[in-house]
């Protein structure tokens, strides 16, 4: 049976659900005991963009206040190579989130991927 | 008897998605294991009642016929509800479902909790979608 | 480990781009890889195609199967990469391999 889940996710945030539905999905797992471990790659590294405020210009809710309910129980990756694709680095990136090169997440995969979701 | 848990996050006809999801789901029966369908974000509109097609296969009638062949089927409460399909404030205390009268028979709406629920059950996980 | 990758995109998807990073992550990681092409993700088997990396991983042993119902649908059955699968039954060999086999499995 799985014991651990991989949040992948693939889409920037905002413009589509998908960012959302992964973050949620992630805090839900957590609260049934089912280590989480959440990786953005290519335009979901965008999700962790800081000083997003979603909640007063789009009336939305921000999606950087989901990582703050995770980051005390889960690890959550941004994609080096997405990142430098898209000329970001740690310093645009909220804290809690840590750049992770390409051979080291597949480990991740390798490590924690019993189920791994795509958003 | 092994556990696979499908998970949609496209909606019917939009996407070939939903029908690649029902055909996984009618093969991993036919091989003798159990399926899960967990429905999100738009993958919530597949199980609606009244859906007419002239051209394309119709996903109500394959999702009623899975069913009948024993797929399990849940939508999240949150895409649900802001997709207009939840006719209720509180779930039905005996199955902690949320009440709709526009989904199949078979199809029922939960907390999300079930999805993490189920992976926990599941000896594998395929999302499609989104 | 065994990897079995579902892609169900066209090959200029953000998502295939993914999908075929990991997939070539997994072969020099040593892993099995197996690839199973659906719907649009067929696009990705055709031979044509001048920046088809897809074809990367056969000589690299890599498995890459695609469902022919999806290939006849877009014309493409006639185009398809050497090497690139086409299992009679499509869906029994996926199920098979993610319920039997595979280690990890991913979506695209």
């Amino acid at each position: 049976m799985v014991g651990f889940v991989v949040i992948l996710v693939t889409s920037a945030p905002y413009g589509r659900e998908n960012a959302y539905g992964g973050l949620y999905t992630a805090i839900a797992s957590l609260e049934l005991d089912l280590r989480t471990v959440v990786v953005l790659t290519g335009d979901g590294v965008y999700s962790a963009l800081k000083d997003q405020s979603a909640e007063k210009s789009l009336g939305y809710p921000t999606i950087g206040d989901l990582f703050h309910l995770l980051h005390s129980r889960a690890k959550i990756y941004a994609e080096s190579s997405s990142l430098k694709e898209r000329g970001l680095g740690k310093t645009d990136l909220i804290e809690f989130v840590e750049p992770i090169e390409d051979m080291e997440l597949f480990e991740v995969f390798v490590k924690y991927g019993e189920a791994i979701i795509t958003y | 008897m092994k556990t696979l848990t499908l998970y949609l996050l496209s909606g019917p006809y939009t996407s070939q998605c939903t029908d690649i999801a029902c055909e996984l789901a009618q093969k991993a029966l036919e091989k003798g294991y159990r399926v899960n369908l967990f429905l999100y974000i738009d993958g919530v509109h597949a199980p609606k009642k009244g859906q007419r097609t002239t051209k394309f296969p119709n996903v109500e009638e394959r999702l009623k016929k899975l069913v009948q062949e024993g797929l399990s089927i849940k939508a999240c409460v949150r895409c649900a509800s802001a997709r207009g399909y939840v006719e209720g404030e509180a779930p039905e205390p005996e199955t902690d479902t949320f009440p709709t009268t526009q989904y199949i028979e078979g199809a029922s709406i939960t907390e999300i909790y079930a999805f993490p629920s189920w992976i926990k059950e599941s000896d594998k996980v395929i999302s499609l979608g989104g | 480990m065994r990897f079995v990758l579902i892609l169900t995109e066209s090959l200029k998807s953000a998502r295939t781009e993914v999908c075929l990073k990991y997939a070539f992550s997994a072969r020099m990681g040593g892993h099995q890889v197996a690839v199973y092409l659906i719907g649009d993700g067929v696009f990705c088997a055709i031979g044509k195609h001048p920046s088809s990396k897809l074809s990367g991983l056969l000589p690299n042993g890599g498995e890459i199967y695609a469902r022919k119902e999806d290939l006849e649908a877009r014309g493409l059955f006639s185009q398809v990469l050497a090497g690139v699968e086409i299992p009679s039954d499509f869906y029994d060999k996926l199920i098979e391999d993610v319920m039997e086999m595979a280690d990890r499995v991913m979506s695209f």
